[in-house]
């Protein structure tokens, strides 16, 4: 396929139009710089709508590049449907194009996991104008920050290569070490920002030294290149450190147990949308990483198996990661604590997916897809109701503070309902399907392995136990809400675009839950190209 | 291959940088007054632009002496002696479990060199060509999207940076309470 | 034959209800709400009945191949692709709907008594606050149950199936104020959840085996299950077990009938409509509609029946301690779901449905009969302890024929609904065989079965003479306000009435009618037999016989209860210290017998059955088993804050420490081989040894070691083997792994079976 690819030399102009989602954005978030340091007033809440406005635009370039890279194989309608209908095409068959001598990579995973990061940007950027408004701190920069990490995300999803990887990993990280500690007046703030970036510093470091090694034995840093050398360089020990070193650093992105201690702490602490977008976007673009490397590139059963291969171990952090994360949320009292080690149970279940997609189920890829998207509507949703609810510096964050709920504010006590099914996985919500794809991966993963080992179908077992788990402490809130008299007068925001983004992530859950078929028909497009 | 033989002048050079830029980290880390971690961490950049030297990394090791020596190094030792209030911060916050941590440090440590020491490594001899030219085309070509990119992380921690640090000028007085206004009496009211 | 209607209307109605009451139901007025609530189950029953009537009852009586039923085809819900290693099928599901002969009993069961308990419910819950959520949820309810009867797969069934848990914990818990009934609600909620996890599970093996989740798609995959073997078992025995887990925690079996008896925390409508009448007989109408995946494991089918024989009784036995007018409901509840389990399990699954459908109009006629007396008891302190009632009958005249009606129902006198349902389920266990199964089990069943039935005649009849005969025990001021119900009240029990008297003769048993298969066995099992009948190899003279033990049964309950408490419990203890003279001793002397009969029977009775209930229900069930596991989870939760403690330091140590343990139990190599027949080559297997990472044919610091079988010498050679062996027979692989770079050299050793089956 080397004629799709491209170098400086014969640089096709029209190939930035796989890239307009990206340039969308970074140029927005400029915008938004510029307009900040040009306004004279002194609420900057209509630079919300400027994002929202760069957010749309990226949605549309979204869409061109989806369309674009659907024509690029003849008859490829057929194709397309009949991966949807199940039949397996040979990899080289699903359109795709490499760019800057193969640093990017642009196929409908990348693209739909822009669809994902621009939900996640533009929920987080309709929550938090009003948000900063109500506990007094609000600037301008914040929405450019969160556009440069969406974009950061972007390329992240769309890096071929582990120095693309790294700098889409940084451009994300360093603008949310930076929302996180954004609410200036709030200790708690700062602290959270402090934890997260000595750990996420911890973690660069790590992941700088795994490229290092993995480039000293395979001499590449190209994914491809390093996955056709890695059956080469064989059982050499550094290959396997730099593999690892390579895990733990993403197991620190997606809080994945024990490199999770940060998040409950920085979850807390960040500015409530803050914590929404970290929990879902920053998660999700982990995992964009994690599935082009791992699901991917190095996905072959040879490669994934054994026990020194990378399966192993992720089949071991999903397992210790889903546990502990629904064990410690049994005991938090405080929603956003609680949140947060959901949002750990939860990058268990999804690295089930993602070592299903290691061993070659062809319903992996569209499962962890399926799930991202499902998981950044509910978990943004149910932070948005956290948000929502608290004013004036003074956040609503206990269990008791919800009692009554329900018969206060009947609709916002009815999508927070929505988001707790969701993520305890019952139908007919999202999460319900997300999971059910997941398990249905891991179950075709298990007869790909033909009966070798039963830690597929143990990974199934596990992962199910601790959903029902689960399902009791999200029951405590929906408790709280419906079953307690009112404690505390509350007096939420008054926002429309709170509403907004709350109304429509719980319309987006509950039909992602009752027509799941229409996203699923997507993500099953969404193949990783090369 | 006796010990003897295995002294040779290059040996001598990078065990002599290997060590500056070590005994440096360990000062960086250790000091527990924050200007001598400033300068312990002057050994080990130099320690290390000294290693690219070695290797024949001529422009790599010039641009780590000027930019983190010159220019980082210097900017962190002028914050620190400008911050008037950091010394009555108390930097020596003692609470980890140093038995474990040391010992999860060095197992780390002996794990990597042991597998450094057993591993056959591929030599190749250093050519002392100038990298100048590759660098810069390397740049312009295969590494151009990085090199563009690392600009935006660059403009991204700038903004940062300042949002973290300027003064709270901009954090406004909290808005009155919602339903709770100040009564308003008749003249009010009239006006 | 089937046709397609607009199903979907039917459980929308009660959805778009449920969706109002809910949202703006505290804006509209009290009357709105109940009108909104009501015509929505109104609306639903009437399209029911015109589906049933105008719809399905033509197909049927037209007969033709193919199960007669009306359809809506709905959207493509998933599809995707199924299978792996072998070839791939292409799934699709459609989230449809469909009533057929056995789905339209339950929705007009679900239409009909649900539309009277709305309308009862409007007068019981008049003085509620949050009556608008009442009626939401109750609608919310109603329309999830009819997806679960509707759902033309697995997956709508367990969409339905999760919303009808979520209403009850809901409305178990709607009296929240009370710390005890919101405990009651999430106690029915986490001990469903059980059940839920083993009904997925099935599912989950279900769509493994079939490739399809619909239940036509399953019904013609059941080859492929039947086919297969998991653990040494049939497939079909672990699929049906599971199922039968997960219908044994909604419909309250053994061990998992424990939150039934404290459901009864919610209103009492929503006893009668959800923990009586409908929602507990899931399980019985799964297990029906999966019937055909029933026959083929016969000793699940055994189990089943065991496991609803014994609830029943342990149930019966219960029942006798409580003193709660809704408590003894509730176990009489849970042991006429053991007949129904007993039906279904011997194989009478038309039987277990006739049952469902008679036990329906009787029980929640009890309930709501129930639910009139503490009514007008409400000045009571406690308006549901049948010590304090007495003397009823002329004060609530309609409550007490109605309820007299139900009672001598569910004791099974004929002709009442509940003789023909029971006397079918006790005929079938006794004629239960099946292979692999012995005779006389299926007696057993009927004996056991039979002295539940003897037990419910009698503490029925005890709840019934203790609470309208003899002389009113309560409170003088209480007694003042005894007063009937109002209409809305009182006119669904004199329906239900009707009902109970009625609704047994669709099964007036075949040898009655010159050997006529009743009709609601022919409505159920026609074209493609979607329910299995069962075919009764029986000649009538031992019919005659078994319905007349039946009779007898109810016949002596009735009359022991009679003995008993008829007038009001027998004062079994005479004050003897009381001062009274001599003769009035003697005149009094013939308490002493009552008093004999009390110590010798009554009371080894009543420890009995409190022993029971206090030891294996409060104690083994309750405390024993779920609150070991709370504390489990409890305590590990605990112990994983105290590393959470919000120190970076830590978290870093951990990390660092977390990293060396990675690297180094990552690198360590391993002596795990694998093994693999060749194929196309008689008795020879190849070897692959884990050890070498990474695919590379020689890694270079390791070498191996192979040896084909014990005798042979050891051999020098690659991460990749093959053994050849002349003879079949058993023989012992064994690796040795060296490692240089870590200095390691371990062996390990494999059995395999060569040739020979």
């Amino acid at each position: 396929m080397n004629g799709w690819k491209d170098s400086l030399g014969n640089f096709d102009p029209n190939a930035l139009m796989y890239q307009l989602p990206f340039l969308l954005i970074v140029g927005f978030g400029l915008l938004v710089l510029v307009l900040e340091a040009f306004s004279k007033g002194s609420s900057k809440r209509w630079l919300m709508w400027v994002a929202v406005v760069g957010i749309a635009a990226g949605f549309i370039g979204a869409y061109l590049a989806w369309k674009k890279l659907g024509v690029m194989v003849p008859g490829d309608a057929q194709v397309v449907l009949d991966i949807a209908r199940g039949a397996a095409p040979p990899s080289t068959d699903i359109p795709y194009r490499e760019l800057f001598d193969g640093m990017l990579i642009f196929d409908r995973f990348g693209v739909f996991m822009n669809i994902v990061f621009l939900v996640g940007a533009l929920l987080t950027v309709l929550l938090v104008a009003d948000y900063m408004k109500e506990h007094g701190f609000e600037f301008g920069e914040v929405f450019a920050l969160i556009l440069f990490a969406t974009a950061g995300m972007m390329l992240l999803a769309a890096a071929n290569d582990l120095i693309t990887v790294f700098l889409g990993l940084e451009t994300m990280s360093l603008a949310v070490y930076v929302l996180t500690g954004s609410w200036r007046r709030s200790p708690k703030s700062a602290e959270a920002a402090m934890k997260y970036f000595l750990m996420g510093a911890f973690a660069t470091g790590l992941l700088l030294y795994g490229i290092a090694l993995i480039y000293g034995v395979t001499g590449a840093t190209n994914l491809h290149t390093i996955a056709t050398e890695a059956p080469k360089v064989g059982s050499n020990p550094l290959f396997l450190i730099g593999v690892f070193l390579v895990i733990v650093a993403f197991g620190f992105k997606i809080a994945a147990v024990p490199f999770h201690m940060w998040a409950p702490d920085a979850y807390e602490g960040a500015p409530t949308p803050v914590t929404a977008f970290m929990a879902a976007g920053v998660k999700a673009a982990a995992f964009a990483g994690l599935l082009r490397f791992f699901g991917h590139a190095l996905g072959n059963e040879r490669l994934v198996w054994g026990p020194a291969g990378w399966g192993s171990l992720m089949w071991l952090l999903a397992i210790v990661t889903m546990t502990l994360g629904n064990l410690s949320a049994l005991r938090q009292d405080n929603i956003k604590r609680m949140l947060a080690y959901s949002s750990i149970a939860h990058a268990g279940y999804l690295l089930i997916g993602v070592v299903a997609a290691g061993f070659g189920a062809k319903t992996a890829q569209p499962a962890v897809l399926f799930y991202l998207l499902a998981y950044t509507f509910t978990t943004i949703g149910a932070f948005g109701v956290v948000a929502w609810l608290g004013n004036r510096g003074d956040e609503r964050l206990l269990v008791d503070d919800w009692a009554g709920l329900g018969s206060r504010h009947p609709a916002a006590a009815m999508a927070m309902t929505i988001f707790m099914l969701s993520l305890a996985g019952m139908p007919p919500t999202a999460g319900f399907f997300g999971k059910f794809y997941i398990f249905r991966a891991a179950m075709e993963a298990h007869q790909q392995l033909a009966g070798q080992t039963g830690m597929m179908m143990a990974l199934v077992v596990i992962a199910v136990v601790n959903s029902l788990i689960s399902v009791y402490y999200y029951l405590r809130i929906v408790m709280a809400m419906y079953f307690r008299e009112p404690a505390r007068e509350t007096s939420p925001l008054r926002s429309p675009a709170v509403a907004l983004a709350l109304i429509g992530s719980a319309l987006f859950v509950l039909q992602m839950g009752l027509l799941p078929s229409r996203y699923l028909d997507m993500a099953t497009q969404s193949l990783i190209g090369r | 291959m006796d010990f003897i033989s295995m002294i040779t002048p290059e040996a001598l050079v990078f065990f002599g940088l290997a060590t500056l830029a070590v005994a440096g980290a360990l000062g960086v880390a250790l000091a527990s007054n924050i200007l001598y971690s400033g300068f312990a961490l002057m050994a080990t950049l130099g320690g290390v632009a000294g290693l690219y030297l070695f290797i024949g990394l001529d422009f790599l090791g010039i641009a780590q002496l000027l930019i983190y020596v010159g220019g980082i190094l210097v900017l962190i030792l002028f914050a620190v002696l400008l911050t008037n209030r950091i010394g009555a911060v108390n930097v020596t916050n003692v609470s980890a479990p140093r038995a474990l941590g040391g010992a999860g440090a060095l197992g780390l440590l002996g794990l990597l060199t042991h597998v450094a020491v057993k591993t056959d490594w591929v030599l190749t001899t250093p050519v002392s060509t100038p990298t100048t030219a590759r660098i810069g085309d390397a740049f312009l070509r295969e590494y151009l999207l990085p090199f563009e990119v690392a600009s935006i992380v660059l403009l991204m921690s700038l903004v940062g940076a300042m949002v973290i640090a300027r003064r709270a000028v901009r954090d406004r007085p909290l808005p009155p309470v919602q339903g709770a206004t100040a009564p308003v009496d008749g003249a009010e009211r009239l006006l | 034959m089937t046709s397609d209607f607009p199903l979907y209307l039917i459980p929308l109605l009660p959805l778009i209800g449920a969706a109002i009451n809910l949202l703006f139901g505290k804006r509209l007025s009290k009357d709105t709400n109940h009108y909104i609530a009501i015509t929505a189950v109104g609306g639903a029953a009437v399209i029911a009945i015109h589906a049933c009537v105008s719809g399905l009852w033509p197909l049927w009586k037209a007969g033709g191949p193919g199960t007669p039923s009306l359809t809506w085809q709905g959207w493509e819900w998933l599809h995707g692709a199924a299978g792996g290693g072998m070839g791939e099928t292409a799934v699709s599901l459609k989230a449809a709907l469909v009533l057929d002969p056995l789905s339209a009993v339950m929705v007009l069961v679900i239409t009909l008594i649900g539309f009277l308990i709305h309308l009862y419910s409007a007068g019981y819950m008049a003085e509620d606050k949050r009556y608008a959520t009442y009626f939401g949820y109750l609608n919310l309810f109603t329309g999830a149950m009819l997806i679960l009867v509707l759902g033309d797969s697995l997956p709508v069934m367990f969409v339905g199936w999760e919303g009808v848990g979520l209403c009850s914990y809901l409305l178990i818990g709607f009296w929240f104020d009370v710390d005890k009934n919101a405990n009651a609600g999430r106690k029915a909620f986490v001990v469903n959840r059980i059940g839920d996890f083993a009904f997925l599970l099935g599912i989950f093996l279900t769509f493994y085996f079939t490739k399809s989740l619909s239940f036509s798609g399953v019904r013609d995959g059941v080859g492929e299950i039947t086919g297969s073997r998991i653990w040494g078992a049939p497939a079909q025995f672990w699929i049906c077990l599971l199922f039968f887990i997960g219908a044994c925690g909604k419909s309250a079996q053994i061990p998992l009938y424990v939150w039934l008896p404290d459901a009864m925390a919610g209103p009492t409508p929503v006893s009668a409509l959800i923990h009586a009448a409908t929602m507990v007989t899931a399980g019985v109408y799964m297990i029906a509609r999966l019937s055909f995946l029933y026959v083929t494991a016969p000793t699940v089918m055994a189990i089943v029946a065991g496991v609803g024989a014994a609830t029943a009784l342990f149930a019966a036995i219960i029942g006798f301690a409580q003193n709660d007018l809704k408590k003894v409901l509730a176990y009489s509840t849970v042991s006429q779901l053991g007949l129904m389990f007993v039906g279904v399990g011997t194989g009478n699954f038309t039987g277990g449905v006739f049952h469902l459908m008679t036990h329906a109009f009787f029980k929640a006629g009890l309930f709501l009969g129930a639910g009139s007396v503490m009514h007008a008891l409400h000045h009571a302190k406690d308006p549901g302890d049948i010590r304090e009632m007495g003397g009823l009958r002329r004060k609530l005249p309609i409550t007490h024929i109605t309820f007299l009606i139900y009672c001598i129902a569910i004791a099974g006198i004929p002709p009442l609904a509940g003789f023909f349902s029971k006397d079918g389920i006790l005929a079938g266990a006794f004629a239960f065989t099946a292979p692999g199964v012995p005779r006389f089990y299926g007696h057993l069943i009927w004996a056991v079965s039979s002295l539940a039935s003897l037990g419910t005649a009698v503490y029925m009849f005890r709840l019934y003479f203790l609470t309208f005969t003899g002389k009113f025990r309560g409170d003088h001021h209480v007694e003042t306000h005894l007063h009937e119900s109002p209409a809305e009240m009182t006119i669904p029990l004199i329906v239900l009435g009707l009902g109970a008297m009625a609704v047994g003769f669709v099964g007036i048993p075949a040898f009655l009618r010159s050997h006529h298969e009743p009709l609601f066995v022919r409505w159920l099992s026609s074209g493609d037999a979607p329910v299995q009948a069962l075919a009764l190899h029986m000649s009538s003279s031992r019919e005659w016989l078994l319905m007349a033990v039946a009779t007898g049964a109810g016949v002596i309950g009735i009359i022991v209860a009679a003995a008993l408490w008829l007038g009001g419990p027998r004062p079994a203890v005479v004050s003897l210290g009381n001062g009274l003279g001599p003769v009035k001793k003697l005149v009094a002397s013939k308490f002493y017998i009552d008093e004999l009969y009390d110590l010798v029977l009554v009371r080894p009775f009543r420890w009995l059955c409190m022993a029971v209930y206090q030891i294996v229900d409060r104690f083994i069930i309750e405390t024993l088993l779920l609150g070991l596991v709370t504390t489990l989870v409890d305590f590990s939760g605990r112990a994983l804050r105290l590393l959470q403690n919000g120190h970076v330091q830590r978290y870093m140590v951990v990390t660092t420490m977390a990293l060396a343990a990675i690297l180094w139990f990552g690198m360590r190599p391993s002596d795990e081989f694998t093994v693999q027949p060749v194929m196309g080559a008689q008795n020879t297997i190849s070897l692959h040894a884990n050890a070498h990472d990474y695919g590379t044919p020689n890694a270079p610091q390791r070498k191996y070691k192979w040896k084909c079988a014990t005798d042979d010498p050891w051999k020098a050679g690659g991460p990749d083997k093959t053994c050849e062996y002349p003879n079949p027979g058993k023989y012992e692989v064994q690796l040795e792994v060296h490692d240089d770079l870590w200095g390691t050299s371990n062996k390990s050793s494999k059995l395999i079976r060569v040739g020979g089956d």
